[in-house]
């Protein structure tokens, strides 16, 4: 901690003590979520395998542990292909932006209790609108690609997004009236004077898990990348880095919705013994863990049966639940 | 240096230069960007003037929502490999006039209001908004929802029809 405010207080030197507190945060925070990336792919493939009962990436490293960092250094050296018939700038520009409002989400979610940026009064909200511009990236990607099936998995992806964003947002809501803020340090601070919020929402719980599995497009939702249709889906045409920014981006959504759902649900920072951010890392991790273990269990659904899923059962339940959540807040007390 | 006043007019910026893409480009998925920078540009004008709360309700309503519906008129635009079409000067005589009597209408509204100086940060707080929304402007709220409640049976109409319709052939 002293090496991190002689940092900061070297900047503020040049800089001035605002900009050097928030340059150095967002560093700490990128680093963080780059070596996230690396973990959680490991994770997920030596996961599928044992799920699958298979043993995983065993060659580089004791038991296949830094198999991640030879990807790494696999993608980074591969050369980079631009088709000739892409919509050239907005081809360019997407895998750009598709990273850009998952890393302010990141920045948002209370780690302690006590740092400054994420003490936002409308905290959920800004995590909740900025999610849903990653879509518009996605699509951006699909459709400059000049590929049916980039086109076609871009066109799912906002499909899909547009169907689960609301019951996502209706399941939060139902949250946002136990708690009466839409500050996320608040909802976590409520939650240590009664129980964590599952206990009270578990229906809410459930919905907001199914809604971010299919926020961020992993099976049974993966329909925007199915492999056995669409080839790789909306980002058929990238490769080398460029690729990897959308894989990058697409893990660090789960860690931030993961990390979303902990704080709503699970308590956040709360936790005896050890320190704030590793119970929120703990339970953050665990939330993914379900995610991974989902994935390599269900089969996907068909692109109706997922709207059907969407506009049929989860809007419903999730409205019925809030006008439930509404009546026993307000009536009861 | 004044962090508000950069950030105003770096955002009003944003949000014209998105506004002129918005109308001025010729393809129709360009068209949709400039529109989301837009209002991502004007959600920069309401953070630098203090209303934190509209700011985020214009990133979720308008890019999040608006932007991302519209998506769904790429599919009527033309393959990215053949050659645009070209427009139609009447209907952009039209639009350029209903504009101008947007402009012309807003302007008027802005002269003829008084316009106090502004007393220390005023955030239009989501209490607040709710609170007038459902005390002094609650007709005008009402209204809004029947209509949303008209264009969604519209919807769910034109789409049963066009699937039987379907069916048929």
């Amino acid at each position: 901690m002293t090496l991190l405010t002689g940092l900061r207080d070297w900047i503020a030197g040049f800089l001035g003590e605002f900009l050097a507190t928030w340059l150095l945060g967002a560093a700490l925070i990128m680093t963080f979520l780059a070596f996230n990336v690396l973990f959680l792919v490991l994770a997920e493939r030596k996961l599928a395998g044992h799920f699958q009962r298979r043993v995983g990436p065993m060659e580089v490293g004791p038991h296949g542990s830094l198999q991640s960092i030879a990807d790494m250094i696999k993608l980074l050296g591969k050369q980079i292909l631009t088709p000739v018939a892409t919509d050239r700038f907005v081809y360019l520009l997407a895998p750009l932006m598709v990273f850009l409002p998952t890393l302010c989400v990141a920045s948002l979610i209370p780690l302690t209790g006590a740092e400054a940026f994420a003490n936002q009064p409308y905290g959920l909200l800004v995590i909740i609108a900025l999610s849903g511009v990653t879509v518009l990236s996605i699509f951006m990607a699909g459709w400059s690609s000049n590929n049916k099936y980039a086109v076609l998995g871009g066109m799912r992806s906002v499909s899909q997004v547009i169907a689960y964003e609301i019951p996502v947002l209706l399941a939060a809501l139902s949250v946002v009236m136990i708690a009466q803020t839409t500050n996320l340090r608040q909802i976590v601070e409520a939650q240590a004077n009664t129980h964590w919020y599952v206990l009270y929402q578990p229906i809410a719980a459930l919905l907001f898990f199914i809604g971010i599995t299919a926020e961020t497009n992993r099976a049974p939702f993966d329909i925007p990348e199915a492999e056995s249709e669409l080839v790789g889906g909306f980002h058929t045409e990238y490769s080398g880095m460029r690729f990897a920014m959308f894989f990058f981006a697409e893990y660090t959504n789960m860690l931030v919705l993961g990390a979303l759902g902990a704080t709503l649900f699970l308590g956040g920072w709360l936790g005896p013994w050890l320190p704030g951010p590793v119970w929120l890392l703990l339970k953050t991790y665990a939330v993914i863990f379900v995610l991974i273990w989902v994935r390599w269990t269900f089969p996907r659904l068909r692109f109706d049966q997922l709207m059907s899923f969407a506009w049929k059962l989860l809007i419903p339940v999730a409205l019925l639940n809030l006008v439930i959540t509404a009546i026993l807040v307000h009536g009861v007390g | 240096m004044n962090w508000a006043g950069a950030v105003f007019g770096a955002s009003a910026a944003t949000a014209l230069v998105g506004a002129v893409c918005a109308v001025g480009l010729k393809s129709i998925f360009h068209n949709i960007l400039g529109f989301a920078l837009a209002m991502l540009g004007v959600a920069g004008v309401f953070l630098s003037l203090g209303s934190d709360f509209l700011a985020v309700v214009f990133v979720l309503v308008y890019v999040g929502a608006v932007a991302i519906a519209m998506v769904y008129a790429v599919m009527l635009s033309v393959p990215l490999d053949q050659p645009a079409r070209p427009r139609s000067r009447t209907k952009v005589a039209g639009a350029a006039l209903f504009a101008a009597i947007g402009a012309a209408a807003i302007w008027l509204v802005v002269r003829s209001a008084a316009w106090p100086p502004a007393t220390g940060r005023l955030d239009v707080a989501a209490a607040w908004a709710g609170y007038r929304f459902l005390r002094d402007y609650v007709l005008a709220f009402e209204l809004i929802s029947v209509l949303l409640v008209v264009a969604m049976m519209g919807a769910v109409m034109v789409a049963r029809r066009s699937r039987a319709s379907a069916e048929e052939r």
